[in-house]
């Protein structure tokens, strides 16, 4: 069964996490460096998409620490997450290559 | 606490307690991390943001669970089931007084309507065997806008007739439900299985048509004020106007034995179906029950005035809401036993896995 495709707070989580194990606000941080600060996710976005990840088994806690007496988690994307993101990264720029070939079409033949 | 603190807690406190429980010190670390020094309030974006995650994790996560798989094999047999009981419960109201008017020489009355919704009901029953589960989805919606539309029309001056017809509007609104379910072509007979597909289907032909029993073998005596009829178990007059109600006993053994027979054959699914088809079949029960536990006196003394008196708002609101919340009753029954069961034998496997250790020293 094709998977659905993953949300763009999703695929930008992921990509995120791809770079090494981070705690919430330095994924809210990355996401919008990543995104060239058109993303700026917010922490009730951050924690419903990290435990959909979670319970999907895309991203898991690598550690817990205390924070000012707050507690820290550092999450990392694992195997199935890293495979995850893969095949969305193709498919994502497979679509991406074909809108190119076209539009180099449209403008090889004047339209735009 | 700070005040700005106190309004992310209050916010907080829209999740879930599952939800909370997990991360609800790490999500105010993260909203005090990226909050500005002199920041008294929650942003408006960010407040947005938290109640909408908070409505999506408390609501929508709830339709989420209703996709696992054991809820859509629940409504694939329900999706292929109800059509049938909604067509014999339509050909009930059509056959039965046809019967009685053929056999005291009236001229039966003609009913458009309840042949719409047996033939509308038929077709959604064919098309969901077919596995034309989009084409059985349009149809059953379609046939319960069909009902609701007529029901309306007929409530200022029928409105008993109406308050009976609520039930069956609810198993036909579950039946268009269960269709609309992606995934369930064709699934409903694979699960439920061929024969006990064909025991239901019969068991419901027979109980829904049983009282066609008593028109066909009832002794009429005529006398020149009327008619008396004699039943198996019971008599009864028979004045013009009069539509007989009563059920005599053959009729009613074969009604009994009839509902047993469904109840039997879904009793033998496994249990987390079984449990869906409860919980899905419960709105329409639990209503059936209501009206006629608590709708008796309305009814009596409805039917005495002209017009009929109709009902009141409250008891609209009752009739809306009982089917509304005996659903989602059943949903978070059923999540809350299964979530008890699962843990139950991850109980059972850590002392088993312990146990091994043990004697493996």
């Amino acid at each position: 069964m094709t998977e659905a495709p993953l949300r763009e707070p999703a695929f930008l989580i992921l990509t995120s996490l791809a770079a090494g194990p981070q705690h919430g606000y330095a994924v809210i941080e990355d996401v919008a460096r990543i995104s060239d600060g058109e993303v700026r996710l917010h922490a009730g976005t951050l924690y419903a998409v990290l435990d959909r990840l979670r319970t999907a088994g895309l991203v898991e806690v690598e550690r817990e620490e205390v924070v000012q007496s707050r507690l820290r988690r550092y999450y990392r994307i694992t195997a199935v997450g890293a495979q995850r993101l893969a095949a969305e990264t193709e498919r994502l720029r497979r679509h991406a290559e074909a809108a190119g070939r076209r539009l180099r079409k449209l403008r090889a033949a004047g339209a735009v | 606490m700070s005040g700005l603190e106190r309004w992310y807690r209050w916010l907080l406190a829209w999740y879930p307690r599952d939800h909370r429980r997990m991360y609800e010190d790490e999500m105010l670390g993260v909203l005090l991390d990226g909050a500005r020094p002199d920041q008294r309030y929650p942003g408006r974006a960010e407040t947005v943001d938290l109640v909408r995650s908070a409505l999506w994790l408390r609501f929508g996560r709830t339709r989420g669970r209703m996709g696992d798989p054991h809820w859509t094999e629940a409504a694939a047999v329900v999706g292929t089931v109800l059509p049938v009981l909604l067509f014999v419960y339509h050909l009930r109201h059509l056959l039965v007084p046809y019967l009685w008017s053929l056999r005291f020489g009236d001229r039966p009355a003609a009913q458009p309507m309840l042949w719409v919704f047996a033939l509308g009901w038929a077709a959604v029953a064919v098309t969901a065997l077919l596995r034309w589960r989009g084409v059985a989805a349009v149809l059953a919606w379609t046939a319960t806008a069909v009902e609701v539309v007529a029901l309306t029309g007929w409530y200022p001056t029928q409105p008993v007739t109406v308050l009976y017809a609520l039930w069956p509007l609810v198993l036909a609104v579950t039946a268009a439900a269960a269709l609309s379910v992606p995934r369930t072509a064709g699934r409903g007979l694979p699960v439920l299985g061929r024969r006990r597909y064909i025991v239901v289907v019969l068991a419901l032909a027979a109980g829904g048509l049983a009282s066609g029993i008593d028109p066909l073998t009832i002794r009429l005596v005529r006398y020149p004020e009327g008619l008396e009829l004699a039943y198996w178990g019971g008599t009864g007059g028979y004045l013009p106007g009069f539509v007989p109600g009563m059920a005599s006993l053959p009729a009613r053994l074969v009604e009994l034995a009839a509902a047993g027979t469904v109840l039997v054959a879904l009793a033998r699914t496994a249990a987390p179906l079984r449990r869906r088809l409860l919980v899905l079949l419960a709105p329409a029960a639990v209503l059936m029950m209501l009206i006629s536990e608590f709708y008796l006196g309305y009814v009596r003394s409805s039917v005495q005035f002209d017009p009929p008196v109709l009902l009141e708002p409250q008891q609209w609101v009752v009739l809306v809401l009982t089917p509304l919340a005996t659903l989602l009753v059943g949903v978070a029954l059923v999540h809350r036993r299964e979530r008890r069961l699962h843990l139950i034998r991850l109980g059972e496997a850590a002392e088993r896995g312990q146990l091994t250790e043990a004697s493996s020293r």
